[in-house]
Order: structure tokens, then C-alpha cells, then sequence
């Protein structure tokens, strides 16, 4: 388990014990999480993953549904973090948080319902606020997996 | 002890175990990510540990259990209770601290991000204070602790508002449209207020400042009081737009510890 700028993997699940206060320091390219699902047949549009939700003041005091949407795109972003890591032909789909990601596709897809056969995912960085091109901005691409 | 010391302290301990009490009840929503049958499953994380010793997988294997895991929950909510009603103690806290470390141990590190690193700055203060409190030391132990808690939310601002001032997107303006369009709230309408560029200027750089004269808090307690009540605002501010809610209650458990350092220093 690795993740950019730190080595160690107790120092990265200690991380918590050593602050780090650059929050939302510089837009660029966000690691987004796209996937698709094979269903009667036919190969679903790729979708990304996007929650939203609407405001509302009571979350104050109880947020879970958006602290966890928050904190699944922190595994996408991790595994963007530990591709760039990985290059060299380090097989990333032995990394923990690759699992990870590709259980919450699942746990996605299983939302969606339907008869699904298989599915695939896809990480990419999509630049703020310029246009997108997936495939070029595609750094993982999931081989076709069993549901 | 110093009465604006022991004022300081128990504001500290009563906003912690608020804030702390606010996340448990989370977390208890939150199991079923960690079951199983979830992202967070056990039998996924534990390829993280491979590097500890046996005996420390085997640790966190039982504090993963369901059963042990609602256990942990219902003993950090009695902790947090008397943390708020009777004051800190050492194995209060020491079992707090260990068991927020554990918590997002299994979260993978963090499960929110900054709410939990200042939530985590807020405990070693309140650790602090008991250790040397345990050597009779209480008075000193209080100050030390909150000067370290003081000097990290201090940090904490410094910091965060200086790397915006470093970023040309932030300080153009250019970059709250584009959090806020990529955000759990977003997108922005096209017609939005925050793609207009005096008003993104504007509010960006009210906050940037803001931020990056934090230190005139220690000139005057009134200044850290007033720099304090703007801090409530800014944070609700983050909630509303970011939907960080944990962060508001993280940030104001320190405020009792800047507005004692700005008494002290006057």
C-alpha cells in the first residue's frame, strides 16, 4: 500500500498523527471514476461517478451519507495517487485500494439493478473546467470483470 | 488553577466531546461500509497490514469485528459523556486517543480528512494536560496543552490560506467556481453568482485573508474573540458548500485554546 509522497505504510495509515493543512490548495486534474455494465447483451454508456446531494441544515449535526461519498472519492483518488506510484509494470490489481474501488463499483452497479453479467471501470483525470477527453485521459482501465 | 486556564479547559473539553459524540453517532450509521459485505471489509484492508507483526494483525482483526466494533462505539460514547460531564482523565482520554487512531487506522488512515486531523491535534492537547496533570503538574500540563492545540489551528489557517495565495487559480478567482462546480453540491448553474469573476474575487479573497492574518490573534483576546466568531461563520460556510460538517466542530473545540494563548500573551 502506497500512496504519493509516502513510503511508509504506517506513516500512511498514521497519517491522521501528522496534519497536513493544504486543503483544496489548487484545482487541476481530478481523478474521476467511470464504469459500465453489461446488461441483456449490451454494454451500458460509461457513467461516471458523481454523488450529489442537496443541502440541508440538519446535516450539520449528521452527515454520513456525504462524509462517505466524500471518502470513497479519497480511494479514487489514492489509487490515481498509487498508479502514477506503480508505473514500472507493478501489477496495480494486487493493490488494496484497487480492490476497494472496485468493490464500490460494484456496490454501484448493484444500485442499479437489471440482469448484469459484467462490468469494467475506468480512472481518469479530467481537467477542471477545460474539455475532456476520456480516452486520453483514461490512467486505469479495469479488464472486463465478472459480476 | 488560573480561573481563564480552567475556562479555557473545560470549553475545550465540553466542544471535544461535542465534536467527538456528533462523529461516533456517524459511525455507528456508518457499519455497513466496514462489514463484509462492504467497501471497507476486513478481509480486503488486512492486505494493508501485511507489513505489521502477527500479533498486530490479530489486533485489529478482532477490533474489526461487527460485534467488537459496536462495542468500541458504545464505550467511545460513554467516554465522550464523561469527557463532557466530569472533565478529562487520563485513561479517559488515553482510550479516546487510541481509539480514534484505530478508528481510522481502519478507515485507511482518515476518514474526513482535515476534521480528522484537528480532532486528533485536540486529543494529544487534552493527552497532554493529563500525563502531566497524572505528575501533579496540572496547571502546566493545561497550558502546554492548549499552546499545542493553539498553535497547530493557527497553523492550520496559516497554512491553508498561503498555499492559496501561491496558486494563480486562486488568485484569479478562477478556482472556488471550479470546487464548488466539482463538489457534492454541484454543479453550478450556469447563471451562478460564483462564475462571475468580481464575486468569486471577492469571496475568494475575503477568505484567503482571513486566513493568512491569523497570527493578529495573538496581539489581542478581543481580536481572537472576534477572529474566533468569524472562524464559526467561515467553517459553516465550508459546511454549506462542501458539506463538511465535522469540520466546524473540530475547528471551534480549539477556539478556547487561541482565545487562552491571546489572554496569556496580553
Amino acid at each position: 500500500m502506497t500512496s504519493r509522497g509516502v513510503d511508509s505504510p504506517w506513516l500512511f495509515l498514521l497519517r491522521s498523527l501528522f496534519p497536513n493543512w493544504r486543503f483544496y490548495h489548487a484545482p487541476g486534474d481530478s481523478p474521476r471514476l467511470y464504469f459500465r455494465y453489461l446488461d441483456a447483451g449490451l454494454w451500458s454508456d460509461w457513467q461516471q461517478m458523481m454523488p450529489r446531494f442537496k443541502r440541508r441544515l440538519f446535516n450539520l449535526l449528521f452527515n454520513p451519507g456525504v462524509n462517505l461519498a466524500l471518502t470513497e472519492q479519497n480511494l479514487v483518488d489514492h489509487l490515481a495517487n498509487d498508479i502514477a506510484d506503480c508505473q514500472g509494470g507493478n501489477d496495480v490489481s494486487a493493490l488494496v485500494v484497487y480492490q476497494m474501488v472496485e468493490r464500490l463499483v460494484r456496490q454501484i452497479i448493484a444500485a442499479e439493478g437489471g440482469h448484469i453479467k459484467q462490468f469494467q471501470f475506468r480512472v481518469c483525470l479530467v481537467p477542471s473546467g477545460a474539455a475532456f477527453d476520456m480516452e486520453a485521459g483514461t490512467i486505469l482501465l479495469s479488464p472486463c470483470l465478472d459480476y | 488553577m488560573d480561573p481563564i486556564l480552567t475556562l479555557a479547559a473545560r470549553s475545550t473539553e465540553l466542544l471535544c466531546a461535542f465534536s467527538l459524540c456528533l462523529q461516533t453517532v456517524e459511525f455507528f450509521w456508518l457499519r455497513e461500509p466496514l462489514s463484509e459485505r462492504g467497501i471497507w471489509a476486513f478481509s480486503v484492508q488486512k492486505g494493508g497490514l501485511a507489513h505489521a507483526s502477527s500479533w498486530v494483525q490479530q489486533l485489529f482483526a478482532i477490533l474489526s469485528k461487527d460485534s467488537v466494533h459496536i462495542l468500541h462505539l458504545c464505550l467511545r460514547l460513554i467516554a465522550v459523556l464523561c469527557l463532557g460531564v466530569y472533565g478529562a482523565s487520563l485513561w479517559l482520554v488515553l482510550f479516546l486517543f487510541l481509539g480514534n487512531v484505530a478508528i481510522l487506522i481502519r478507515w485507511r488512515g482518515a476518514f474526513n480528512g482535515g476534521s480528522d486531523f484537528m480532532t486528533m491535534v485536540v486529543l494529544t492537547g487534552l493527552l497532554i494536560a493529563t500525563i502531566l496533570g497524572a505528575f501533579n503538574k496540572q496547571e502546566l500540563g493545561w497550558r502546554a496543552g492548549l499552546i499545542y492545540i493553539a498553535i497547530h489551528v493557527t497553523s492550520s489557517y496559516f497554512i491553508a490560506g498561503w498555499v492559496k495565495v501561491l496558486n494563480q487559480d486562486w488568485r484569479q478567482g478562477k478556482a472556488l467556481a471550479l470546487f464548488l462546480d466539482g463538489g457534492v453540491f454541484g454543479p453550478l448553474a450556469n447563471n451562478s453568482l460564483y462564475w462571475r469573476r468580481w464575486v468569486a474575487l471577492l469571496c475568494t479573497w475575503s477568505f484567503i485573508l482571513w486566513e493568512c492574518v491569523v497570527p493578529i490573534v495573538f496581539l489581542d483576546p478581543r481580536l481572537a474573540a472576534g477572529y474566533c466568531a468569524i472562524g464559526v461563520i467561515f467553517h459553516f460556510l465550508v459546511f454549506w458548500y462542501f458539506g463538511l460538517n465535522r469540520f466546524v466542530f473540530a475547528w471551534m473545540a480549539t477556539y478556547p485554546a487561541v482565545i487562552y494563548l491571546a489572554v496569556a500573551l496580553a
